[in-house]
């Protein structure tokens, strides 16, 4: 019997030999909303050291050009901002488990440099399985620097700090469905000068009732705290079907509120080598307590208001995006011990009822790339 | 604000706390679970590029991503 047992073992642990699982990946992603197009190529590498630990590395590009509505202007389209700019992103990351134990201790650097733009993130998390691997508890740490900068004002440099705390609890309910709960809170501490996430080239106007308008630049608060909640319930349909249902809701100390629901239904076939997924998404969201697309300041000289924005992403919005997804991999084709293609494509309306310079949007997003095991 | 995100946070975790005793599913049981089609697609809808659009366009952020999602079978 000991000898059985023995024997067992020893197959099991070379039937389980710690074979590196390298992958790489390269894609690129296309935005266009008729104002702007961002063209985002982007690769990814990730490199197994044994099999419980392993580094990644990413890069990407974005290229950002079009032009923006002035909120300032009357009229938006004359009004229009012509911009070109690129960021650049790079991050690395490494992680592994402890022993033998399902916990997985992970590190991230992570740095975007743009013109008038620079952050640098520092993440930290843990991860393991709970009640007899039912569960699995996620916990992660993310601090991020950032530095705003204006190619027009040499001086200008405002720093903002950010941590943020996850939390997933990823449950299994049954044989065919999984749950999980997010939790996210984040505060952010910003300059007194512009405040967080203010923009130097953004303006916010303001009338005195009679006819004359000004314009001064925008002003946010100095800190702000936001928190979101989110549920994802997966259940298997049969027949190769999974279907996804996920909702959000979010809050801040600026009184931004928001609801996000999304559902996709996902289908694999031919052994799963063809995933195809089909999705969409709704989100409500609420202004801003101090936004305001025209400040009337009264007769006798603008009174100009503390905080102060007319920034259409901080005023009430509606969207509504349907996608499509496509992944084929094939296993075993040359050095590969999995290539993989993927193709996407998203439409998404943004309406803005608050924001009477441009009341909606109308976008997509493509994109497609390949993934390589080995 | 505070109090009411610490009240989400002691609900979600507290109810994570009850299905913790759901019936055990055997590690030969999941395999719907591994399916590729049963990965959640994060709540932007799709790929990071996306949630990036998302969080720049939207004033609403986090809790959005695909990590942690799991069958258990680390």
């Amino acid at each position: 019997m000991r000898l059985q047992l023995i024997i067992i073992a020893a197959i099991c642990v070379l039937a389980v030999p710690a074979v590196a699982q390298h992958q790489a990946s390269a894609r690129v992603d296309v935005y266009d909303d008729g104002w702007i197009t961002v063209v985002a190529p982007s690769a990814r590498g990730k490199v197994s050291a044994g099999a419980r630990a392993d580094v990644s590395a990413t890069y990407a590009v974005d290229v950002i050009s079009g032009a923006t509505p002035v909120s300032s202007s009357v009229d938006a389209v004359s009004g229009a901002t012509r911009f070109e700019e690129v960021r650049h992103g790079a991050d690395i990351g490494g992680g592994g488990y402890l022993g033998k134990s399902s916990w997985r201790l992970d590190g991230r650097y992570g740095v975007s440099v743009e013109p008038d733009y620079e952050t640098h993130l520092l993440g930290l998390g843990a991860s393991g399985d709970l009640f007899k691997r039912m569960v699995t508890l996620s916990v992660q740490y993310t601090a991020s620097f950032e530095r705003l900068m204006s190619v027009h004002d040499e001086q200008l440099s405002e720093r903002t700090l950010s941590n943020a705390l996850d939390v997933s609890w990823a449950q299994i309910l049954g044989r065919t469905t999984t749950l999980t709960a997010r939790l996210r809170g984040e505060l952010r501490s910003c300059s007194k000068a512009y405040g967080c996430e203010a923009s130097p080239y953004r303006y916010v106007p303001l009338s005195d009732g009679v006819g004359a308008i000004v314009t001064v630049q925008e002003r946010h608060p100095e800190s702000r705290l936001r928190g979101a909640a989110a549920l994802d319930l997966s259940q298997y349909l049969g027949a190769g079907f999974a279907l996804h249902v996920n909702y959000r809701y979010y809050h801040d100390s600026w009184q931004i509120g928001g609801h996000s629901a999304a559902t996709s239904i996902a289908w694999g076939g031919f052994g799963e080598r063809l995933i195809i997924r089909l999705g969409a998404r709704g989100s409500l969201q609420s202004a801003a307590s101090f936004y305001q697309a025209r400040y009337e300041t009264g007769v006798g000289g603008p009174q100009v208001p503390d905080l102060r924005t007319s920034d259409r992403e901080l005023s009430g919005l509606r969207t509504a995006s349907a996608s499509l997804r496509a992944r084929w991999s094939m296993v075993g084709v040359g050095p590969f011990a999995r290539l993989g293609l993927t193709a996407r494509v998203a439409h998404t309306w943004f309406d803005y009822p608050d924001y009477p310079a441009l009341s909606g949007l109308q976008a997509w997003i493509a994109g497609g790339g390949v993934h390589a095991e080995f | 604000m505070r109090r009411r995100v610490i009240a989400m946070a002691a609900a979600l975790f507290l109810a994570g706390g009850l299905l913790g005793g759901c019936a055990v599913v055997k590690p030969w049981q999941r395999g719907v679970l591994m399916k590729r089609a049963m990965k959640p697609a994060p709540a932007s809808g799709g790929t990071t590029f996306e949630l990036h659009v998302h969080t720049i366009r939207e004033a609403m952020a986090g809790a959005a991503g695909d990590a942690g999602a799991s069958c258990g079978c680390n």
